[in-house]
């Protein structure tokens, strides 16, 4: 696993990404991981606030495409963390807060897919939001906030 | 462009804007004093007082890059014959605090025009709180462009030796720098970038799906249900103004030298006026369930929401491109 990692490490591409004094190696990588960020947890807090009891006048119904706009983001970031990795394999695999943000979103996305399966399933539109949904909501949208804390500190370990 | 980032250049950008805080400010108060004597027979078709309170807002968000291009000039003329250190650090610390009070007067005046918009009527609380804090704020930036036309004018100051009283109505942008950036407060700056990313994401969400309604998707929603987001979005603003500040005053010489950072402010400037525009504009709250959109909503939308990746770019990207940190 240790050889794995450091021939990675030292892998053309990955020195590449790393060393190159190009705008469009790592910055742009980071760049685009960010703009996912936005797009994803931005939605997903759009979603939670609702189902919390913010601007209650929203129908939740019509809100469904934002799912879709979360899971075109979340794409985006696997991809872009995975390269983010390659990037950098000998810290991030032995860094325990990288474990820890990997671990928050491996918690998330079942809870988001869940959202998504438990708001949609009385249709039309639901009278009133359930309180595990709202339970629900306000765990994921702790956990993106966890994530977002946890990404950002890995720039300065 | 980086031809346009030169000190002398930056100094007089400096010089060009203040008026906004200044000239700017004593017209935008006159109008919300008028607007609150004449408001005993106002009718409900009365826009002088939201007029007003835009206007501060407005000025609130314009005081952003005039705060930020103090400090570049402070660079361009610090090494220069006949200028007094000690009334630019005078100067800077006494418009930290006028910049303060009139970022709050921005905020009460914001939230005055989007009650105004959901109920034709802006809270006399409100309009009281955001009177008070913009004559304080008028005062305050008095005194601050007091002591800066001191830096720099021999005729004012008189023997240019003379030392220049430090105003004691004032917030020590040093004390902020040694908060950041201290010793043993290495975990200050992180916490701060992460709160940074937090602020960003909440804003672009609520602009994002509001813009999207009115660029014509999600149709099913009516807009006046999505204005009730845009406090969050402001939140985002703030929480991203205070912690963006922070970082400027820790270390102005990383941001006042790079190019990205005056695009950064060109976009952000864009982004608010989009915040203004989805609090106030007509059309937008007209825009019922099912509701088609024209030509010209759809473009502001897409403008604006490039304009907001813009930013997030910018910001992004002051570490590789231009010679920050």
């Amino acid at each position: 696993m240790l050889q794995l990692i450091t021939a990675l490490h030292d892998s053309a591409f990955s020195t590449w990404l790393r060393e190159a004094e190009t705008v469009w190696a790592f910055p742009t990588v980071l760049t685009i991981h960010t703009f996912g960020m936005m797009l994803l947890v931005g939605c997903a807090w759009l979603v939670d606030l609702r189902l919390l009891g913010v601007a209650r006048t929203i129908p939740i119904g019509p809100l469904r495409p934002l799912f879709r706009i979360m899971w075109f983001a979340f794409w985006i970031n696997l991809a872009t963390g995975i390269l983010l990795f390659i990037a950098d394999p000998e810290r991030k695999s032995t860094s325990l807060l990288f474990g820890f943000k990997l671990l928050l979103i491996i918690i998330n996305l079942p809870l988001l897919k869940r959202l998504e399966r438990v708001i949609y399933r009385e249709s039309p539109e639901p009278v009133a939001v359930a309180t595990g949904t709202r339970q629900l909501a306000a765990a994921s949208a702790m956990l993106w906030a966890g994530t977002i804390f946890a990404g950002r500190l890995l720039g300065y370990m | 462009m980086p031809d346009l980032i030169t000190p002398a250049n930056l100094s007089h950008l400096h010089l060009l804007i203040n008026h906004f805080p200044t000239v700017g400010l004593i017209i935008a108060f006159l109008l919300l004093v008028v607007s609150i004597v004449s408001d005993a027979d106002a009718a409900n078709d009365n826009t002088m007082k939201p007029t007003a309170l835009g206007v501060l807002f407005g000025i609130a968000v314009v005081t952003l890059p005039v705060f930020t291009t103090g400090l570049a000039a402070e660079g361009a003329i610090e090494k220069l014959p006949g200028i007094s250190q000690q009334a630019m650090s005078a100067h800077e610390d006494s418009a930290l605090l006028a910049f303060i009070v009139l970022e709050l007067a921005g905020l009460t005046a914001w939230l005055g025009l989007w009650r105004w918009r959901r109920t034709r009527r802006v809270p006399p609380s409100l309009t009281f709180i955001t009177f008070v804090l913009a004559a304080l704020s008028l005062g305050l930036m008095t005194v601050a462009a007091n002591i800066g036309g001191a830096i720099r004018h021999p005729e004012i100051l008189g023997d240019p030796k003379t030392e220049v009283a430090r105003s004691m109505f004032s917030v020590s942008s040093a004390g902020v720098a040694f908060f950041v950036n201290g010793p043993g407060h290495q975990w200050v700056w992180p916490a701060l970038e992460s709160a940074h990313f937090v602020g960003m994401t909440l804003w672009f969400g609520v602009l994002l799906l509001a813009n999207l309604r009115l660029m014509g998707w999600f149709t099913g929603i009516p807009y006046p249900a999505l204005h009730r987001l845009l406090p969050w979005a402001l939140l985002g603003f703030g929480v991203n103004e205070i912690s963006g500040m922070m970082f400027y005053l820790a270390t102005p010489k990383g941001y006042t030298t790079n190019v990205m950072f005056y695009w950064k402010l060109l976009f952000l400037l864009l982004a608010a006026a989009d915040l203004l525009y989805l609090t106030v504009w007509p059309a937008a709250w007209k825009t019922e369930t099912g509701t088609v959109t024209h030509l010209r909503e759809r473009a502001i939308g897409a403008f604006a929401l490039v304009s907001f990746v813009a930013v997030m770019y910018c910001g992004r990207m002051l570490p590789f491109l231009g010679n920050s940190f």
